[in-house]
């Protein structure tokens, strides 16, 4: 099976069982929601996903390949991943802290080459930040530097998307250019997208399928219309949403 | 065309001010070999007197050696420092705030009373010695912050400096002209430490230029600069290895004294920005500048006594440095 798989996997930190035995596929060229309460162990399934922890027990694969057999960098070329809270260097102007995104294609003594250029400018086009590619990344503001994060991901050029909550600090109208790009991303350059949302509109919006953890458990994974209902919610959040989730997906199917 | 033109109007910025420093550098060179206790004539070389000839060449050997071991010794301090400052992203490690230099310095001194060492011994236990410090200073402050990193190691190295003294008070008589190096003197260090060095700087110097070429992903965050693809744990212990080697034999001519090492790279960076090669090659310049400046000036001013060059460093560059501070310091950190 294509994509990346998750196999009876338990992760454990600080002697907390964060994840037992979970089982995930995510399929390739489609936009994939992590959606639970905090401390649900969505970031850390992302994080596995990434090759950045090890799990305690169980098996990734991408693309049939055990991770664990991928180097760093060839890892870099498939996928990469935008962590949840990300360090903007000073001194650097947000063109060039978009050119550390072409680390992996690059070897060690090479400078960028023409594509590299070219990689660099459409990943800032695309991130809405032509105007500030001159600016210093650091005197931007919280919207911007997450845009600039977003950008160096997509000068990498990888298959796989991984986003840790990216809709933080943005205002409406970034969030709908985000939500756009994500999409278009996906019809157009086949990618596949794993993110995670804490609004429930957008993954409606968005996402092919939608996968619902609690305590470190999938709950229920499938179409977001049909898995985001009333008992879900309820059971996710213990909290009686059933008014308000219903009038959204009514309107959402008409 | 507007980044190009940036990139390299920066890069002749830098070769103009490298170019400047090496000016500097070859002007203090030539005045060291000139004065001194003996003031040393020209004359002698076109004069066919070989008593004079010959001892106008011992001594321009003698000053040539303590000169160029100045040169590496600064320049190889203010390196190694200016790569942990980029590692630990803390603009306020330096060698001796790490306890590197303290540790270092007491393992020369122990092996020195207790068996008697040669020059390569005494590299060696400093090698060893500043990566034992600085690998105690991390393993303790356990949380990598700043205050933690500095705190720490300031008790590290107080504590070495404090065993490094008792030493010295029970210290037998005849290595009392060997403790001479704890100061920075440069005066007992002989030619075989000269080469020793000279070599080290050959071999090290080539390897930060390298290992400098990919240093920016260190001002990322770790999760980010992994997921790019970076061996970041491979790269950052070469980094580290190659940074205590360069400080940890640079003891030898520099001794306890770690003040250097805040300087040279901090004046590097409001030079020159936050390019990691650029920042290492000013601050190898500016290091060796300073430490020739000073074991210079310290040979020349109550000669025929002597300042050990680590005292006259930080009596000089205090002033500089906060020239420089005043005048280039823009409010810009280098890290956040």
């Amino acid at each position: 099976m294509d994509g990346i798989n998750l196999k009876n996997v338990s992760h454990v930190y600080q002697r907390q069982l964060i994840l037992s035995d979970v089982d995930l596929h995510v399929q390739k060229e489609k936009i994939t929601c992590l959606v639970g309460p905090n401390g649900a162990g969505k970031s850390t399934i992302l994080k596995l996903f990434a090759g950045l922890l090890v799990p305690l027990r169980g098996h990734i694969t991408l693309d049939n390949i055990d991770i664990r057999n991928f180097t760093r960098r060839a890892l870099a070329k498939k996928l990469s991943y935008m962590p949840q809270q990300c360090r903007i260097p000073a001194g650097l102007t947000v063109r060039e802290y978009v050119a550390l995104g072409r680390f992996c294609h690059q070897s060690w003594f090479s400078n960028l080459k023409e594509d590299d250029h070219a990689a660099i400018e459409q990943a800032i086009d695309m991130a809405d930040l032509s105007r500030h590619a001159d600016q210093f990344a650091a005197t931007l503001s919280t919207g911007e530097q997450q845009r600039a994060r977003i950008a160096l991901m997509l000068a990498q050029q990888s298959e796989y998307l991984l986003l840790d909550e990216p809709m933080t600090g943005l205002d409406l109208k970034q969030q709908r250019n985000l939500l756009e790009l994500l999409t278009a991303l996906r019809k157009h350059h086949a990618k596949t997208i794993i993110v995670i949302l804490h609004d429930l509109h957008q993954v409606i919006a968005m996402a092919d399928e939608a996968v619902m953890l609690k305590e470190g458990r999938v709950l229920d994974r499938g179409q977001p219309r049909t898995v985001i209902n009333p008992h879900n919610l309820c059971s996710m959040f213990d909290y009686p949403f059933d008014l308000f989730a219903q009038q959204y997906t009514q309107t959402g199917n008409s | 065309m507007m980044k190009i033109n940036y990139h390299s109007s920066h890069r002749n910025n830098v070769a103009r001010m490298i170019l400047l420093l090496s000016t500097f550098i070859g002007i203090v060179l030539i005045a060291g070999l000139l004065f001194g206790t003996v003031l040393l004539d020209i004359h002698p070389f076109t004069q066919t007197n070989s008593r004079a000839n010959n001892l106008a060449a011992f001594v321009l050997e003698l000053r040539l050696n303590r000169e160029v071991l100045a040169l590496c010794c600064g320049g190889m301090l203010a390196t190694g420092s200016a790569i942990l400052q980029g590692l630990t992203r803390n603009p306020m490690v330096a060698p001796d705030l790490t306890g590197m230099t303290s540790i270092g310095c007491l393992l020369i001194i122990l092996c020195e009373i207790l068996h008697g060492s040669s020059p390569l011994m005494n590299i060696m236990l400093g090698i060893i010695g500043s990566m034992l410090g600085f690998l105690l200073c991390i393993y303790l402050a356990k949380k990598r912050q700043r205050l933690m990193v500095v705190l720490t190691g300031i008790t590290i190295s107080f504590t070495a400096t404090a065993l490094i003294q008792l030493l010295m008070l029970k210290a037998p008589d005849h290595i009392s002209d060997f403790l001479q190096f704890l100061n920075g003197s440069l005066y007992a260090a002989s030619s075989q430490t000269m080469v020793m060095l000279t070599g080290m700087t050959l071999i090290l110097m080539p390897l930060v230029f390298v290992l400098g070429k990919r240093f920016l992903v260190f001002a990322l965050d770790e999760q980010t600069s992994r997921s790019i693809g970076v061996p970041f744990t491979a790269y950052q212990t070469s980094c580290f290895l190659v940074a205590s080697m360069l400080i940890g034999s640079s003891l030898m001519g520099v001794g306890n004294m770690g003040f250097l090492g805040i300087v040279a790279p901090n004046i590097a960076r409001y030079l020159c920005g936050q390019r990691p090669r650029y920042v290492f090659a000013l601050s190898f310049l500016i290091g060796g500048l300073l430490y020739l400046l000073a074991d210079t000036l310290g040979r020349c001013l109550v000669s025929p006594a002597e300042i050990p060059a680590g005292i006259m460093t930080n009596m000089i560059t205090a002033p500089i440095f906060l020239y420089v501070l005043f005048h280039f310091y823009r409010g810009q950190d280098g890290w956040n």
